[in-house]
């Protein structure tokens, strides 16, 4: 039961990370490459969720693969388990995005 | 002993990066909506910079069609009747003044326009032989006023008068 919590926990906090550190990390990027930094923060925290997902999870392929592997080995409870950890690393994701978006929210 | 110096620079040059990083950041953080109006403003005197720039090459078209040479394609001449009352004589008058006046045909307009006196050199104290009734007789003329209208016509206002030399007679209706 431990071992589900902290892989919970941790995986939002790494989609978080990728997040706000992409972004922020791109923003700083944007400003040597002459660009407006609020601007690439708000549209690189948008792009980044997805990817964040996958970093959280560590992978796409092993996810399914596991998905698969439980279901159709009866062990319910496993590809449960999985889900909230989907579900954990997208709402990681998503409380970094809206950081952002509350960060940058303002008239230009 | 190398190895953890070897180590202990490689930390503190980390450090230092991950530092640089933070800074950036924080920077970024603090003056980001600054910037971005900045650059905003700047993209929008771009445009209306290039969108002047246009207004100015065609203002500058048009300009130069305008300015283009106009030339003078008819001489219209009144006469100022006040020593001639007779219309036969005032209109042969004006035939022979044209005539006088025929080399301006054609000729660009700001010819006429930089040199004024050339038209009134021409016709200055001019003696024109009027033939009427078998007689023959000398009318003065002279340039009143010279008008543009248009971009091709140039008219003049002349005025005649009597020649007061002998053996002369103005013709009457």
């Amino acid at each position: 039961m431990g071992e589900f919590w902290s892989t919970t926990i941790l995986n939002y906090f790494i989609a978080m990370g990728v997040v706000l550190g992409g972004s922020v990390l791109g923003g700083v990027g944007a400003f040597f490459g002459n660009d407006p930094p609020m601007d690439a923060m708000l549209r690189l925290s948008e792009q980044l969720k997805i990817w964040a997902l996958v970093a959280a999870l560590g992978g796409t392929f092993d996810t399914i693969k596991s998905f698969e592997v439980h279901i159709l080995g009866g062990e319910l409870h496993q590809a449960f388990q999985q889900m909230i950890f989907i579900l954990s690393a997208f709402f990681g994701a998503h409380v970094g995005t809206v950081l952002i978006r509350w960060l940058i929210q303002g008239e230009v | 002993m190398k190895s953890s110096r070897r180590l202990r620079l490689l930390r503190m040059m980390v450090t230092f990066l991950f530092g640089v990083l933070a800074g950036s950041s924080a920077m970024n953080l603090l003056y980001g909506k600054k910037l971005d109006a900045l650059y905003l403003e700047r993209n929008i005197l771009i445009y209306r910079n290039n969108e002047k720039s246009r207004e100015i090459n065609t203002l500058r078209k048009d300009l130069d069609r305008h300015s283009e040479p106009r030339f003078i394609r008819r001489i219209p001449v009144e006469v100022d009747s006040s020593d001639v009352d007779n219309e036969f004589v005032q209109e042969r008058i004006r035939e022979r003044v044209q005539q006088i006046l025929q080399p301006f045909l054609g000729k660009p307009i700001h010819w006429v326009k930089d040199n004024p006196d050339v038209v009134d050199n021409m016709l200055k104290d001019r003696l024109l032989p009027i033939q009427q009734d078998k007689e023959t007789h000398h009318l003065k003329v002279r340039l009143k006023y010279l008008v543009f209208n248009g971009s091709d016509e140039m008219k003049i206002w002349i005025t005649v008068n009597k020649n007061q030399e002998k053996n002369v007679s103005i013709g009457r209706k």
